[in-house]
């Protein structure tokens, strides 16, 4: 049965994505959801790069991939959406889609991001999105690895 | 389950291996052992053989060591006679992710053909194949 999984990672595809995800949940699809990437022909190369020539890579725009998977395009395959901020998850979620649950997979530290797990760091704007799409009843789970011990990411947010 | 050792210079195989954890957990049957500069072959070798015993590997194990013609692949290979255990020298992180998804779905003769291929594909120029798959992405347009 083919499945779309959810992931807030802002290093988008990685060696923890492509080494450990794609394996734990036989994902033959990765789908970047990310508007800066989409129109970086650079980066764009890069996460092309990245991938085994095995697996399928899209890259679209935020709205774009909405329309796809709304379309139902990639029902034949396990699919990974990868996304960057809990803010572009908030646009996805609002547009249509409906995830039983979104995966968060790294928020790495900036100037005026305040660090909540290991790999987790927000800002007031990350907080707002979390809190939206758990209010839709949308479970946000913490995992850098498949093997991890899955945490509600709302435990270390305090609105 | 196929066991690895991995014998380095230095803490080398020590952070290959937490980095390689870090990305797709923790593993079982993983000793690493440093040498160190005052250290010598008979502290080593004495150090392989304890590991050897403990890894209780019943499918075999692989040694890995950083660099041909040096003391941790000298050391290792003075176990060559022993059965069911492989040499491999040149480790990098690639091999070792490699290995840790592989272990268990084959054998030993084929894991470590396969880690020589993975190890031998890994090393490349990666701007030059990035500037050509950047100029392939243009001319599609």
């Amino acid at each position: 049965m083919s499945s779309v999984f959810f992931r807030i990672d802002d290093r988008l595809i990685h060696g923890v994505v492509v080494q450990s995800w794609v394996k734990a949940l036989d994902i033959e699809h990765i789908v970047v959801a990310d508007d800066r990437v989409a129109n970086d022909q650079m980066q764009k190369t890069l996460l092309i790069m990245a991938v085994p020539p095995s697996l399928k890579i899209s890259i679209f725009s935020i709205k774009e991939s909405v329309q796809r998977l709304k379309k139902g395009e990639f029902n034949n395959e396990n699919v990974l959406v990868l996304i960057s901020t809990p803010c572009d998850a908030l646009f996805l979620v609002k547009d249509g889609l409906n995830p039983v649950s979104i995966n968060v997979g790294g928020l790495h530290f900036a100037p005026g991001k305040k660090q909540i797990l290991k790999a987790i760091s927000v800002n007031d704007n990350d907080i707002d999105a979390f809190c939206q799409i758990n209010d839709m009843g949308i479970k946000l789970e913490v995992r850098i690895i498949p093997s991890d011990t899955s945490v509600d990411i709302m435990k270390y947010i305090k609105k | 389950m196929i066991g690895v050792i991995i014998v380095t210079h230095g803490d080398l195989g020590k952070q290959l291996v937490k980095t390689s954890e870090a990305i797709v957990g923790v593993q079982k049957g993983v000793i690493s052992l440093s040498l160190f500069p005052e250290e010598g072959i008979g502290d080593l070798k004495r150090k392989i053989t304890e590991a050897l015993d403990n890894l209780g590997a019943e499918d075999g194990v692989i040694i890995f060591t950083d660099m041909i013609g040096g003391t941790p692949t000298n050391t290792s290979l003075s176990f060559a006679q022993r059965e069911r255990l492989e040499v491999i020298t040149g480790i990098n992180l690639p091999m070792l992710l490699g290995f840790f998804s592989c272990r268990e779905v084959m054998s030993l003769d084929e894991l470590s053909d396969k880690l020589c291929q993975t190890g031998h594909k890994s090393i490349v120029n990666a701007k030059k194949i990035f500037l050509k798959k950047l100029e392939d992405q243009k001319n599609k347009k």
